[in-house]
């Protein structure tokens, strides 16, 4: 049984954060029905290859929260050794063995932020991106910032399509994290917000 | 089942309990016997904790501290003394801090008897001030922390001990404070203190027992996997089969049933085999076949191999695994019935057509029927020895003065239980035994030793009890035995590799 009121309090939390243009991460839930599924983001950390993208994170809380770690994967590919490059897998020891239920998921997502900024190649989720990262530096340098600018910086036509759909009336936020949701497919992204009210 | 005890070559009236005479000695002696080597010991609990015990005071007197923070050391050192002495004298605040001992001022609070303690000063319930929790986010007075402070609502503290020690296990003993960056471990006092499930905290002191760790940490040690046995087995590595006291037979490397002869990984690939082929040799498990001459139905009922035909007109006697005659079998015969021979498949004309994918499924088929075969033959035995003690009970509770010293047969039984066991994994080895070749010559001469000599054996215990003759009884268990430990001996020799004359590939494996 997962605790209902300490996720709420979780969930105020995050919102409050959201209004703050410093932030670096941020969390919402997918839709207002489910309260165990999440979605993050986070923004790439400055004087990384990463920098300039934000990066999404689907997660989801299992029914003993926060007894045991949320499941945390990124959905932005990322070129890094302790994310999968396939699946979007990560290897971080506050997922697994080292959760602590009073960690949260902001607090979760702020330590993925830092493994960003700080690779371990020594405990590898993709070991052929931390043989890269550890042989050839500045070939890993170029990829992870291309796999950047490619996947995680909102396109033009991206910005574009949100644009059109905060004209049709909903906010900012929510289209974007609607567009992410349903992979780019403005349709499909307009029905789900439609679907919510 | 239908057998004539007498075609094989016993006299049972000339022989007399005190008989020590043997009539068939030219064919028993026929190889040296050595001596049976155990390489393992088994070691009750209290044994166990001696050791560790042990271990503790030395290094309590080495480092000067309390016995709990000593064998809270060893634990996190994994037993390793030289290590930890190593790096406590190097430095000892940070070893200590890492192995989770609070040093300083003691915030502890727990509760016990109606009252809650605070650093050791007992005061009322409901004295504590409202904090919140940092796990549930609520308020509220009835909290509790480990030395270092970190408060947390008893609801939650349960929760997680709760989770630390079914996700865990045994490991739950290097749960820490919940607080992140904190490492102190979690105290028996605090988890004593706590409405923990009654199993829960059965688990937490069963974990944190020095002995189970020892145990545990120690690559020369292994519990008894049989449930409820205390007991812990001592042996070399890469050994392989061990025996408890309480009679568990397991394989000291992977944990699963003894498989001796052959490895682990062997078994491994074997059952795989088995499982995707089974579906085809359902038939081969069917405890009913025809009379290769008369075609008979013949059912199985009994360990022994040795079948005869109940047809009054035919009595044809017959192995039940090759449905060849029985006479070519009988012990110090030249016929191996273990041996596959794919000379002997290709004289049939039939065989001429098969091909090679064919030939390789019968080769799997030989294996197989003989392993399944021993397999059956130790239910059926295991049953039938249960009977026999009865009975022997039921004698000796009669008074009857020839049945008091009946021990022999309870040893001949477990001596045909241990070759009848290994003799279902020599099939396996020999499956994947590389063909040709000196070794495998010599290791189907003593299969076939040793097969035969079971067989005699479980001949001689299918009969009533007071047919039975000691002597015979006792030579025949202790060939088997000597048997059994010079083909587990030729296996060992050639898996250390010291075996140069083997030239069966020592070392090397064929998968077919
Ligand atoms: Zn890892
Ligand atoms: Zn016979
Ligand atoms: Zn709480
Ligand atoms: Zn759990
Ligand atoms: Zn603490
Ligand atoms: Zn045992
Ligand atoms: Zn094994
Ligand atoms: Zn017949
Ligand atoms: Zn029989
Ligand atoms: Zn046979
Ligand atoms: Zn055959
Ligand atoms: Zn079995």
């Amino acid at each position: 049984m997962s605790d209902v009121n300490r996720i709420k309090k979780e969930l105020k939390e995050c919102s409050k954060d959201a209004l703050m243009e410093k932030e670096v991460v941020w969390a919402s839930l997918v839709s207002e029905a489910n309260l165990l599924e999440w979605i993050g983001k986070l923004k790439g950390p400055v004087g990384t290859p990463y920098e300039g993208g934000v990066f999404i994170v689907d997660i989801s809380l299992p029914s003993d929260y926060p007894f045991v770690p949320p499941k945390m994967k990124f959905r932005t590919r990322v070129w890094h050794p302790n994310v999968s490059s396939q699946s979007g897998a990560i290897c971080l020891d506050i997922l697994k063995n080292e959760w602590s239920p009073a960690l949260t998921i902001r607090t979760a997502l702020i330590s993925l932020q830092a493994l960003l900024s700080a690779p371990e190649p020594d405990d590898p989720q993709d070991a052929e991106v931390a043989k890269q990262y550890k042989d050839q530096q500045q070939a890993f340098q170029q990829k992870a910032k291309f796999w950047t600018e490619t996947y995680a910086v909102e396109s033009k036509c991206e910005a574009d399509t949100i644009a059109e759909m905060v004209e049709m009336g909903f906010p900012e936020e929510q289209c974007r994290n609607a567009l992410k949701a349903a992979a780019g497919n403005k349709e499909a992204a307009v029905a789900a917000l439609i679907g919510d009210i | 089942m239908s057998e004539a005890g007498s075609s094989d070559g016993y006299d049972e009236m000339s022989c007399s309990q005190e008989d020590t005479s043997d009539p068939e000695e030219e064919i028993f002696d026929s190889e040296p016997i050595r001596q049976q080597t155990q390489t393992f010991t088994v070691l009750d609990a209290s044994e166990c904790l001696a050791l560790a015990q042990k271990e503790v005071d030395e290094v309590r007197e080495l480092l000067c501290c309390s016995e709990e923070v000593a064998s809270i050391l060893m634990r996190q050192f994994r037993w390793n003394r030289e290590k930890l002495t190593e790096e406590y004298l190097c430095d000892a605040d940070k070893v200590l801090k890492r192995a989770g001992i609070h040093q300083g001022e003691n915030l502890e609070i727990v509760h016990a008897d109606g009252a809650v303690a605070v650093g050791g000063t007992s005061q009322p319930r409901g004295s504590l001030p409202d904090v919140q929790c940092l796990i549930c986010y609520e308020t509220s007075a009835d909290y509790s922390a480990l030395g270092c402070g970190h408060q947390f609502c008893n609801t939650c503290y349960t929760t997680f001990l709760a989770h630390k020690i079914t996700d865990e296990g045994y490991n739950c003993v290097f749960a820490t404070c919940p607080k992140p960056e904190c490492s102190l471990v979690v105290s028996e006092r605090l988890v004593h203190s706590l409405a923990l499930p009654a199993d829960k905290r059965a688990i937490f002191d069963k974990a944190r027992r020095i002995e189970r760790s020892y145990v545990d940490d120690n690559p020369n040690l292994k519990w008894c996997t049989a449930a409820g046995c205390g007991n812990a087995i001592r042996a070399p590595k890469g050994h392989l089969g061990v025996k408890c006291s309480c009679g568990q037979r397991f394989c000291f490397k992977c944990n699963d049933e003894d498989h001796a002869p052959c490895s682990c990984e062997e078994l491994a690939k074997w059952m795989v085999k088995c499982r995707d082929d089974s579906e085809t040799y359902n038939w081969l498990m069917s405890n009913t076949k025809a009379c290769p001459k008369c075609a008979t139905s013949i059912e199985k009922n009994g360990g022994c191999n040795h079948m005869t035909c109940k047809n009054s007109s035919c009595k044809f006697e017959f192995c039940w695994v090759c449905l060849g005659p029985w006479r070519i079998h009988r012990a110090g015969s030249y016929y191996s019935c273990n041996r596959y021979d794919p000379e002997k498949e290709k004289e049939n004309p039939e065989a001429k057509k098969k091909d090679s994918s064919r030939a390789a499924l019968e080769r799997y088929l030989h294996y197989y029927t003989r392993f399944t075969n021993h397999h059956n033959s130790l239910k059926f035995e295991v049953e039938a020895r249960a009977k026999m003690e009865e009975k022997i009970k039921e004698m000796e509770k009669q008074g009857d003065k020839t049945w008091i010293d009946c021990t022999y047969l309870k040893d001949a039984n477990e001596a045909l239980y241990e070759c009848r066991y290994a003799l279902q994994y020599t099939y396996v080895y020999a499956f994947y035994l590389p063909q040709g070749g000196n070794f495998r010559t010599h290791f189907e001469m003593n299969q076939t030793e040793l097969e035969q000599q079971t067989e005699q054996l479980s001949e001689m215990l299918e009969k009533d009890v007071s047919e039975i003759h000691r002597a015979e009884v006792v030579h025949c268990f202790t060939m088997a035995k000597t048997r059994l430990t010079n083909l587990l001996e030729l296996v060992a020799v050639r898996g250390s590799g010291s075996a140069t004359d083997t030239s069966g590939g020592a070392g090397s494996s064929s998968d077919p």
